[in-house]
Formats: structure tokens, C-alpha cells, sequence
């Protein structure tokens, strides 16, 4: 069987091997660093995906790992929030990668998404328990949305660049277009 | 690299001032120094309304609350997120999946849980036990709230010359949870079992489960559920009656056993099962034809003090919460369960499932 050979929806069988393998990649990422609250690769990874695979695939690589969340903490409103969330970083990085020129443009995104993860998060809850809830839930998290925007664009600005080079030069020698 | 360098020091520069601006503009700031406060819990369902004044120089409620853990019996987890998570006060253990303690500060819903209540010199804090279904800002009671109604209960127990009504005002669902509730003007003791509430103790009197029901009525007929699943409706007339599973012929005891020929109906609706058998027996109450017979109709079951209860029947397990086997004796709702029903030769038996 060819590599090439039609799947599903047009994927290839390289593309469902590759959407699987990544979004392991993201719930490694997170687990590595869950010691470390609200500080992760995982906010870089999908940036990174976004701009080497499109917003397509990257997207099913979200849904995989919200997924895979799922199975790992049990069923709540803030896990069903990474469908939701996530979604938005990739659809901004989709939107933004035309104009963004260097790595300081891949940090900014990062570190915005960082600081508005508790208000995304927050809005999502107000759906399930109202407005006063989501705005005590925002507010109380304050502190930590400024820690994950910080953290966001600092692994970003160091990381981007090296992960980028090398992810493309692995495309390249592996994935066949 | 110079560049980056700067713009990461920028970075940690901006989260010095930002947390700077959130711990003087938004963070929850409490008064130092020595204030009195007073903390009200309200635990309706279990009658408790205490109220205690505190003079204390903490900051926040929750670090109040954690002093005074022994006084209020508290039993809290501290969330990451939320902060400290109520679980228990006063003896009562909250169910987590269907209830809360609602803080109202100065009778205005709190805002923030305790751990973020800031404390001022005279407030009023009230913990109050509230169903998370009422959660979402219902303040105003024109919604979700239970409805209020009048019922009556008489107790008839006739060996004993007990006859007595009672009437109630209750916005409970079941007849189970208002007698329940009013176990001590009843003088009820009970047990929950798998089928629901049984009563073994009523005004005073222990049911003889081996011989003797409360048989229930609603309006003057038979009730076809047990009390878990009898609906209470405004102005519903409900009464138990003690009842012998069995005519007391105590001096039959010595009578020749006659062979009977009987027929026994079982109809599984949702399975599509219904089968017919014929038994020849010498047996003198169904319950011990069908333990006889428990092969033949694949049955399982359990000794209550109720006599027999059937959990598995020609393959079909019972959901013992959400229906029952209903017995018909020659095509009428029989009064009793399999241990009071009398085996006459030529009857017809049937066991239907029903939802209750």
C-alpha cells in the first residue's frame, strides 16, 4: 500500500500517523511540565504545528488531545473547555502567520493567549453557571494568567526558532506532500 | 540575542508591576486589626440554625473559620483555585454532587468563596445549606421552588387499638421522605432497602415482618408502589394499615396437604418473554411453590422481612430501584406479597414486570 493511499476525508494514512504521534507530543509536553503551575509547551506546540501543518490538521491534533485529557482527569466543564480553547489559539496563529516575520511575533501570540487563558476559561464557565461565577473564576486567577502570559512568551522567544528549523528539516526528510 | 535577552526582562519587569497593580486594585485586601463578627449556619433539613460571634484580628473569613474549626466542626479542602471548599459544618457532611453552603455577606450573596471574604468589624456571615439546583441567581423564589402541600396520614393497627391521623404541610416529593422527616411525631423506625422504604416500627409497634404489612392506601385504594414511589399531591389522603400476610387459622395446622393444580403467568414486557406453567403441588403459600420451582423459572431471590423478593426471574434481572413485580391472583392485583398468598387449587398466578 502506498503511503499516499486515501484514508478518510481525503487524509492520508502519513497524516493520521502524524496527528497521532503530535498530539502525544502535546500531553507529554503537558505532563512534563504539570509540576509547574500554569507554565507549558503546549500553547508553543500548537503554534508550532499551526504554521509548519496548517490549521486543519492542527486542529485534530486538539481534539485528540482534549481528548485524551478526557481519559486522564474524567469528564468537567474545564476539560470540555480545550475544545473550545485551543481552537482559538490555532485559529489566531492561521490568521496571524502570513504577517508575523520573526520569533517575537510567535512569543506576543503565545504570551497574549497565556494571559487570556483564565478569561476564555472563564467564559466558558459562565455558560454552565452564570456570569457571577465566570467573573469570580476570572478574577481569582488573575495572578496566574500573568504568569502563563509571562511563561508563554519566554519558552516561546527561545523556543520557537530551534523547534521550527528542525520540525520543517524532519517534514521535509519524512513527510511526503 | 542581546534583543531577546531584553524583551524576556521586559517580560518579568511587566509581571512585577502587573502583580504589583492586581494586590493593590483587585486583589480581595483584608482590615487588619481586632474586629466582631458574627457567622450564622443554616442547615434546614437538619434543623440546625446556630449563630456565633467571633472577635478575631484575621484578615479573611476563611482564616477565621480555620481557627475556629473545632466551635464550627468544619470539615474543608483547600482547591488550588477556589481556595478553602466547605465539606462539612456542624456534624452534617455535605453531598458534594447535590449541595452546597451558600455565603450571603451582610444578606447579599458572597462573591467570592471564604478564602477571599474579606473581614470588616460588625458583618453578618451567613453559611446556609442550598441545593446546587438552586444555584444561578434564583434570589427572587419565583422559580424552582418546591411546592407546598397538605397531606394526611392515618395509622390503623387494629390488634392494638391505634388509629390515628395526622396532617402535614410539606413540600417533600415522596411519601417516603415525609415519613422520613417526621420519624419522631411518628414514632417511625425504618430500614432502606434495595425496593425502598420499609417501616418496622410505627407508633410505638415493631411489625412482625414474618406475618404481618403496613398495607398502604392513597384515597382509599391500594397503593400499586411501595412508599419511595408514591407521589405526594396536595390534599392526598394517605393511610397504613396493618395487615397479616396470612388468615390466622392457627388450629388447621394438622390438616391432610392437598395435591393443587395451579398456573403460573410470567410476562418480562421489555424482553418480550412471557411464559405459562402448570405446577402440581402440595404446598400452601406461592412463595414456597416458587422456591420449589426456582429451577424451572430461573429464579433468584431474597428473604426480606417481608417475606420473599424476587431479584432475577427467567434470566431477567431485576432493577430493584426503578421497577417490580407486579402479582395478579386470577386476574386481581393481589394484597399481599408471594409469602401471604394462599395456593387454591385451579388458580391462576401471574408475575408481570411494571415500572413503578
Amino acid at each position: 500500500m502506498s503511503s499516499n493511499a486515501e484514508t478518510f476525508n481525503g487524509m492520508k494514512v502519513q497524516d493520521l500517523v502524524l496527528i497521532s504521534i503530535l498530539s502525544a507530543s502535546i500531553t507529554a509536553g503537558k505532563l512534563a511540565l504539570s509540576f509547574l503551575p500554569n507554565v507549558e509547551v503546549v500553547s508553543l506546540l500548537f503554534i508550532l504545528y499551526t504554521v509548519t501543518l496548517g490549521v486543519k490538521k492542527t486542529w485534530l491534533i486538539s481534539v485528540i488531545f482534549a481528548t485524551t485529557e478526557i481519559f486522564l482527569y474524567g469528564f468537567s466543564t474545564w476539560v470540555l473547555g480545550y475544545y473550545v480553547v485551543w481552537p482559538i489559539l490555532i485559529l489566531a496563529t492561521g490568521a496571524l502567520k502570513g504577517k508575523v516575520k520573526s520569533e517575537y511575533g510567535f512569543a506576543m501570540i503565545s504570551g497574549i493567549f497565556g494571559l487570556s487563558f483564565g478569561f476564555f476559561f472563564a467564559l466558558f464557565e459562565s455558560l454552565f453557571y452564570g456570569i457571577a461565577y465566570g467573573m469570580a473564576y476570572w478574577a481569582r486567577g488573575i495572578p496566574l494568567d500573568i504568569l502563563h502570559g509571562a511563561s508563554n512568551y519566554i519558552i516561546a522567544i527561545i523556543l520557537i526558532n530551534p523547534l521550527l528549523k528542525v520540525f520543517k528539516s524532519q517534514l521535509k526528510q519524512y513527510y511526503i506532500r | 540575542m542581546n534583543k531577546k535577552i531584553l524583551s524576556i526582562i521586559g517580560v518579568i519587569a511587566a509581571v512585577i508591576i502587573l502583580g504589583a497593580l492586581y494586590n493593590t486594585y483587585l486583589a480581595p485586601s483584608g482590615v487588619e486589626g481586632e474586629k466582631e463578627v458574627s457567622l450564622q449556619v443554616i442547615i434546614e433539613k437538619e434543623d440546625i440554625d446556630e449563630e456565633f460571634t467571633f472577635q478575631t484580628d484575621h484578615e479573611f473569613l476563611g482564616e477565621l473559620m480555620e481557627d475556629e474549626q473545632e466551635a464550627l466542626e468544619l470539615i474543608y479542602d483547600e482547591h488550588s483555585a477556589l481556595g478553602m471548599m466547605i465539606s462539612g459544618m456542624l456534624g452534617y457532611e455535605v453531598d458534594s454532587s447535590s449541595e452546597y453552603f451558600h455565603i450571603l455577606i451582610n444578606g447579599e450573596d458572597a462573591e467570592y468563596g471564604a478564602s477571599s471574604i474579606a473581614l470588616m468589624d460588625g458583618d453578618e456571615y451567613v453559611l446556609e445549606l442550598r441545593s446546587l439546583s438552586d444555584y444561578g441567581g434564583n434570589d427572587d423564589g419565583e422559580t424552582d421552588e418546591a411546592e407546598e402541600k397538605e397531606v394526611s396520614l392515618r395509622v390503623t393497627l387494629d390488634k392494638e387499638d391505634i388509629e390515628e391521623t395526622f396532617t402535614f404541610q410539606t413540600d417533600f416529593e415522596f411519601l417516603s421522605e415525609l415519613i422520613e422527616d417526621e420519624a419522631e411525631t411518628l414514632e417511625v423506625e425504618y430500614e432502606d432497602t434495595e425496593f425502598g422504604l420499609s417501616i418496622t416500627e410505627i407508633l410505638g409497634y415493631e411489625v412482625d415482618g414474618s406475618t404481618e404489612y403496613l398495607h398502604i392506601l392513597v384515597n382509599g385504594e391500594d397503593a400499586v408502589t411501595g412508599l419511595s414511589g408514591i407521589e405526594l399531591m396536595d390534599g392526598d389522603e394517605y393511610e397504613l394499615e396493618l395487615r397479616s400476610f396470612a388468615p390466622m387459622e392457627d388450629d388447621e395446622e394438622g390438616t391432610a396437604t392437598d395435591v393443587k393444580e395451579v398456573t403460573f403467568i410470567v410476562t418480562i414486557d421489555t424482553e418480550d418473554i412471557a411464559e405459562e406453567f402448570t405446577f402440581q403441588t402440595e404446598q400452601e403459600f406461592v412463595s414456597e411453590l416458587v422456591e420449589d420451582e426456582a429451577e424451572v423459572l430461573e429464579l433468584e431471590f431474597e428473604t426480606t422481612d417481608f417475606g420473599m423478593s424476587i431479584t432475577e426471574i427467567l434470566g431477567y434481572e431485576m432493577d430493584g430501584s426503578g421497577e417490580y413485580l407486579h402479582i395478579l391472583v386470577n386476574g386481581e392485583d393481589s394484597e399481599t406479597g408471594l409469602s401471604g398468598i394462599e395456593i387454591k387449587d385451579g388458580d391462576v398466578y401471574e408475575l408481570q414486570r411494571r415500572d413503578f
